[in-house]
């Protein structure tokens, strides 16, 4: 097996409240190989995003990694400890080795500075080309991602785009630097259909040309099964279930797992009723420390209360967080 | 204009094409002001106990249709006659009395909740506004409503920031139908609700449906909810009504290009599936500056010259499938 590009072992993070301290993320583990789309997919809260911006230290001030995580970054020779990088030091992952692409691009974009100057400052940052090598390099990313009139539009503002060309702007923008890790935080969750699917597929190209990983964030299961590798299903800030993207929609494990899958309904064809999951899932500060889908469950027994799943491995490519996984049919 | 024979089905609601315009700010100080044509004809019926699913892109003006269907925006021109009467044109008392008959379930239910309120007491506000029953009796009638919503009788005592997303959607909903309505628009209502919490509030609105023999106008932009929920399919785009029809019709055989391309672009939770689904490049042309012809074409791939001069009228093809595009029957 070949080295992971990013390995992510037993990460916590907390948050400082009013409240004390909340956990958002628990024991999150999980490694992504070079080129790998892995899906993390979860409801709202789930510790989704939480997780992705551990990776890039963007958690906000009040966030505290537990002292147990780790992030190892594989270089080639070099291996980077992210979760020690000092201030200073961060520009290796963020904008260098790992980019990320948000839902709203609107903010994600200085509204008074134009999209060109944009790009070519962090390219003056993170490469040694001079400013006219810059623009000529900006100019040929906006139009990689299918932006038309590339030079007309690098002198353009955020607000004189559209939201589909923002996103693609915000793509050129990450992929500019040849990053090894693309992190897509509900990329195409703000869009529409139509152009959702362009996007997804300017995606899939890229990930192709350039070789980079990808970690696509996402509520949308049908985007996860047109894109994804392999699949992380987050609920109430852990991993519930690992596994391959055939093998998680052929033979979910675990039962949230496949009540999500039940619960859809389809535009391919017709469902008489849809099997919803009863209740919700909790908030951080209700988080237990057994099994967190007991109380939605209709599969657990005594066992399950209090006692906390080990997320365990069931073949070489699938783990899983239940006592009672579910049988094959 | 073809409107489909319609003696087998009771009318609860029709349109007559409806039109409205906005109008933006000048281009420069002593310039025009530009007109951004957001609803751009729509004539349709809505019958007695359907779900008629509205679907379409953002912007293309499904929410300004139902705002004008419920009289809460006036139309540029047009009429929208309920229960035989053109509310357009209602004076205000006659108006007040209509009005409790057309409820609106809106997409952020915090937002359409008071802060400062009892869940209590905004169910049963209704009640009071239009001085329904005795005073005494209304306390019966929310229990009765909160419990069709299958909500906790101790959550009346709460305010809504207390509850989850799906709870607060729930007491929008008893809200909406505490006056039994006849006709309910539910505006992107499941949107932004989770997954697992979508199916359960999809599931509702079916049993009250049911329940209380309500109509419903479903706008949403996602094509799998529409398909579940919708008895009939209206598909817009830039203001106009391009395609409507029966709803396993429209999926499996849809005539209108457009339509197409919105099907083939939903990701189907499937990874078997997996296919192209970008089949149409471009974005919807701006309501400020309607094409000539087709608005549909400068993306269709199979545009001619005639569809870039002349409109598409919205004709039958068959006795439930209605469609605006000048090469239906040869794409079909």
């Amino acid at each position: 097996m070949t080295k992971p590009l990013i390995s992510v072992k037993d990460l916590s993070v907390h948050f400082r409240t009013d409240e004390g301290l909340v956990t958002a993320v628990e024991n999150v583990t999980f490694d992504i190989a070079p080129g790998e789309i892995l899906g993390l997919v979860g409801e709202s809260g789930s510790g989704k995003s939480v997780t992705a911006k551990a990776l890039m230290l963007l958690n906000p001030d009040n966030a505290v990694y537990d002292p147990k995580s780790s992030i190892t970054l594989n270089l080639g020779e070099e291996q980077v400890d992210v979760l020690s990088l000092r201030p200073k030091e961060r520009l290796v992952i963020r904008g260098g080795a790992i980019s990320m692409i948000f839902q709203e691009p609107m903010a994600s974009f200085a509204p008074a500075i134009s999209i060109g100057d944009q790009m070519v400052e962090q390219l003056l940052i993170h490469s040694d080309m001079n400013k006219a090598r810059a623009t000529e390099m900006s100019i040929e990313m906006l139009a990689r991602v299918g932006i038309p009139d590339a030079a007309q539009r690098f002198r353009q503002y955020a607000f004189e785009f559209s939201g589909g060309m923002r996103q693609r702007a915000m793509i050129a923008m990450a992929i500019a630097c040849e990053p090894k890790l693309l992190i897509a935080d509900e990329p195409t969750t703000a869009l529409d259909v139509t152009i959702q699917a362009q996007i997804l597929e300017l995606l899939s190209d890229l990930k192709k040309d350039l070789g980079m990983a990808l970690i696509l964030i996402t509520h949308d299961l049908g985007v996860i099964a047109e894109a994804a590798d392999d699949v992380a299903v987050m609920y109430a800030g852990r991993i519930v279930e690992e596994a391959p993207v055939l093998d998680l929609f052929d033979n979910p494990l675990h039962h949230y797992t496949k009540g999500l899958l039940n619960s859809l309904p389809r535009v391919d064809r017709k469902v008489e009723r849809l099997s919803a999951i009863a209740g919700a899932a909790p908030p951080p500060h209700e988080f237990v420390e057994g099994c967190r889908f007991e109380p939605r469950c209709g599969h657990c027994s005594d066992n399950c209360t209090g006692v906390r799943p080990e997320f365990h491995r069931v073949s070489a490519t699938r783990r899983v967080a239940c006592i009672h996984p579910v049988t094959a049919p | 204009m073809n409107i489909p024979s319609t003696e087998k089905h009771e009318i609860l609601l029709e349109t007559h094409d409806l039109v409205r315009h906005f109008v933006g700010p000048r281009t420069s100080l002593f310039g025009k002001r530009r007109v951004a044509h957001a609803v751009n004809g729509v004539s349709l019926q809505l019958r007695k106990g359907e779900t008629l699913g509205l679907v379409g892109e953002s912007g293309c003006a499904k929410s300004t249709l139902g705002l004008l269907i419920l009289n809460l925006l006036q139309p540029t021109s047009g009429t929208v006659t309920f229960l035989g009467k053109d509310v357009t044109n209602l004076d205000k008392k006659e108006w007040r009395r209509m009005r409790s008959e057309m409820q609106l379930v809106f997409q952020n239910p915090l937002g359409a909740l008071n802060p400062r309120l009892t869940i209590g007491s905004q169910i049963r506000e209704p009640l009071d506004i239009h001085d329904v029953g005795e005073p005494e009796s209304r306390h019966d009638k929310v229990l009765e409503m909160i419990e069709s919503v299958s909500l906790p009788e101790h959550l009346l005592e709460r305010y809504p920031h207390q509850l989850s997303g799906g709870q607060q959607q729930r007491v929008v909903i008893a809200r909406a139908l505490i006056n039994r309505p006849k006709l309910v628009v539910c505006d992107e209502s499941v949107s932004a609700l989770d997954v697992s919490v979508q199916a359960q509030v999809i599931n509702l609105l079916v049993d009250l449906q049911k329940k209380l023999g309500l109509t419903y106008l479903f706008i949403t932009h996602d094509l799998s909810i529409v398909r579940h929920i919708s008895s009939r399919i209206a598909v817009m785009y830039l203001g106009r009504i391009v395609e409507l029809a029966d709803s396993e019709d429209l999926l499996e055989n849809p005539m209108h290009p457009y339509t197409k391309a919105l099907i083939a672009a939903v990701p189907v939770p499937d990874p078997r599936a997996r296919k192209s689904r970008a089949t149409i490049s471009g974005e919807p042309p701006s309501p400020f500056n309607l094409p000539a012809g087709c608005a549909f074409n400068a993306r269709c791939p199979h545009a001619d010259e005639k569809c870039r001069t002349e409109l598409p009228e919205f004709r039958q093809t068959s006795e439930e499938h209605m469609v605006a595009c000048h090469h239906a029957e040869k794409l079909a």
